[in-house]
């Protein structure tokens, strides 16, 4: 869809929220409805409908409200959580690569989870969720300072540098949880990154959390758009660039930190979603931030959906599911000339 | 289509085997431990082919997880094993003090050749379940290595015996299946009401959390459970293990349909009598809480680990100590 501007350049003609809201949203109606009624036990409509309005205690409400309920929110939450984290962290970095896995901060956020679980013998959500934090920012803060900065800083310097920080931190989380066999085995299911398992006060928790970081976003997005400009455009049109900056710092660390506390971690959701909206919907920072709310829980949902049935009755974590999916996405981004000549998402 | 070594090992084992035990058996027949003298040598069948062996093997280098166990079961000592530092705990005394002077030569898949080779064994045996037959080559430039595969991975009868025959204390092996057959009869005989009365399982944690596991016959604890004790398992779990592991993981969601009118449940649990806390999970979820073994508090922790004869005898002692003397009162 293109149009002839006025400048006799091509642009492309961006299709309109009242066609395209309705359409994601409807999508992710029918994602969480899947999730909650499709599982390895079949549940009739009347059960199901039983279970989400007038529960018994009956198994058909212990399996909804025990474990999918919890699996579905853990999977709205984790999805909204890192692919917002994604925009932000693109944005800010003019890095089309930034992304939370790629960048070190989900390995941070593990490796605190896991020093919570071995070390201090923590293994609930709300007490490793602070951990999460914790080192999600700290992870943060590492990947900028060596990556960065100075004069050498780079799209690739940042992402080897991010890669390199998180291949160092998932190498510490491995000897760390093999010291203890008990706290291996806890680590082991949590780190493939999977939507199970979890509580539904947990999974409540964890949307509640991802609702307040998102609320950070909503007050600094006007200057995340300033900042996709570049720094000196934002700060000619008055925008606050070091608070915007410290205020994405908060967002990205409370977001990843929620979504790896919760789920484990999961990498790409940050990278695919992105960088699929920006196809559609071009740099339009405002529009990219709305939709990766309602896109990251479709693509995880999506992804926690196909990797119970492609290799059924066993499954596929989801954490692998979206490495399968990003990969590609990933490579053809490194490959691609724009990213090259260009650098930062436009 | 090229098949994983995985699949090619068990593929080669279920076709070798049968014919091996045959074999294996007249190997054994021939120059026999007490008789032959030092230095002499035996030729066993080994999943891999023919292997030329000492008849009395004096360094013995264990290299699969279960197989240190196996051998010990023997009497035989060991003078290399994988690396069990980060599991020692779940381990029992007998057990720890078994392969604390043992050279550790890598860990779990991952060997370590070189201290393998610094080890100088004049026998290396192990599983071909964790043993490929290009792992099988490099080891066999250390030393003479017999890799077995018994019809599964969980058929520690044919693996003990395969291995009982190639270092030549087949007559141990004898020993040891002997007193467990008896003991084995006696139990089954004395709560054969309790054992036909209930209806049988053996879970454990998943895969993923969220999940359980079930205990297959296939696998070393399912095999004693189903095949040798003749405890019935229930009718709602799937007997098939379509990914050769032995074990089968389920969401928890099934967990009602799964273990649907079984009467008693059984578990692992540490030799401390703790529970991991991934199990601890699994029987804390509110959907196990709702089956009739929660209600009726018969679910009962083991911390035997099966693997040959002699740690078989010792799990149906545990078992019944903690689990049959109290359900016939």
């Amino acid at each position: 869809m293109t149009a002839l501007a006025t400048d006799g350049r091509r642009r492309a003609r961006r299709p309109s929220d009242a066609i395209v809201l309705p359409i994601v949203l409807l999508l992710l109606i029918i994602a969480i409805g899947v999730s909650i009624a499709v599982g390895p036990r079949t549940l009739s409509f009347d059960e199901l409908l039983a279970a989400l309005t007038a529960p018994t205690g009956t198994e058909a409400d212990l399996i909804v409200r025990d474990v999918r309920l919890p699996r579905t929110f853990i999977g709205i939450a984790a999805g909204s959580a890192l692919a917002v984290a994604g925009v932000i962290m693109q944005t800010l970095t003019r890095n089309p690569l930034a992304e939370p896995g790629l960048l070190g901060v989900n390995a941070g956020a593990s490796l605190a989870v896991a020093v919570a679980i071995v070390v201090l013998g923590v293994g609930d959500f709300g007490s490793t969720m602070w951990f999460a934090f914790a080192g999600a920012a700290i992870a943060s803060a590492l990947v900028a300072l060596i990556g960065g900065v100075g004069r050498g800083a780079s799209i690739g310097r940042l992402a080897l540098t991010g890669v390199a920080v998180a291949a160092v931190l998932s190498a510490a989380t491995s000897a760390l949880s093999l010291i203890d066999p008990a706290s291996y085995q806890q680590m082991r299911l949590w780190g493939a990154g999977a939507l199970g398992g979890r509580s539904l006060e947990a999974a409540t928790l964890a949307i509640a959390v991802v609702g307040i970081g998102l609320l950070l976003v909503v007050v600094i997005a006007p200057g995340i758009g300033l900042l996709a400009l570049g720094e000196d455009t934002a700060r000619a049109l008055g925008g606050r660039v070091g608070a915007v900056r410290t205020g994405g710092f908060i967002a990205i660390a409370v977001l990843c930190g929620a979504a790896t506390a919760a789920a484990g971690p999961i990498a790409f959701v940050g990278l695919l979603v992105p960088h699929a909206l920006r196809a559609v919907f071009g740099p339009d920072t405002r529009r990219l931030l709305i939709y990766s709310v309602l896109a990251g829980p479709l693509l995880l949902l999506f992804a926690d959906a196909l990797g119970g049935v492609l290799i059924a009755p066993r499954s596929i974590p989801v954490g692998v599911m979206t490495a399968f999916l990003g990969a590609p996405v990933l490579v053809a981004l490194v490959l691609s000339r724009r990213v090259q000549a260009e650098g930062a998402p436009s | 289509m090229r098949l994983s070594p995985r699949l090619r090992a068990a593929l080669a084992a279920a076709v070798i085997v049968p014919l091996f035990a045959v074999t294996a058996c007249a190997s054994a027949a021939g120059p026999s431990g007490s008789d032959s003298a030092a230095g002499d040598t035996v030729v066993v069948d080994t999943v891999y082919g023919e292997v030329t062996v000492p008849a009395e093997p004096e360094r013995v280098a264990a290299i699969s997880y279960d197989t240190p166990w196996q051998v010990m079961s023997f009497d035989v000592p060991v003078v290399a094993t994988i690396d069990y530092t980060q599991w020692i705990d779940s381990y029992t005394e007998e057990q720890q003090a078994y392969v604390a002077d043992a050279a550790k030569v890598g860990s779990y898949g991952e060997i370590n050749f070189e201290a393998l080779a610094g080890a100088a064994p004049d026998i290396i045996v192990g599983d071909a379940y964790e043993v490929d037959e290009a792992t099988f080559t490099r080891l066999s430039e250390i030393a003479p290595t017999v890799i077995v595969g018994g019809d599964e991975r969980g058929d520690w009868q044919s693996l003990t015996e395969d291995l009982a025959t190639a270092l030549g204390v087949h007559g141990t092996w004898a020993k040891a299946k002997e007193s467990y057959v008896a003991r084995r009869d006696e139990v089954k005989e004395q709560y054969a009401d309790v054992i036909s009365a209930n209806t049988w399982a053996n879970f454990s944690l998943g895969d993923e959390a969220g999940q359980f596991s079930i205990q297959l016959p296939t696998g070393s604890t399912g095999n004693l459970i189903v095949n040798e004790m003749g405890l019935t398992y229930g009718e709602g779990i799937p007997l098939e293990d379509e990914g050769g592991f032995g074990y089968a993981s389920f969401s928890l969601e099934q967990i009602g349909t799964i273990l649907d009118g079984v009467t008693v449940g059984l578990t692992f649990e540490n030799p401390d009598g703790t529970m991991m806390p991934a199990i601890q999970d699994v029987i804390d979820s509110s959907l196990f809480q709702q089956l009739e073994i929660a209600k009726t508090g018969q679910v009962y922790g083991l911390s035997t680990s099966v693997t040959d004869y002699r740690s078989a005898e010792a799990w149906i002692d545990e078992l019944t100590t903690k689990v049959l003397e109290p359900l016939s009162k």
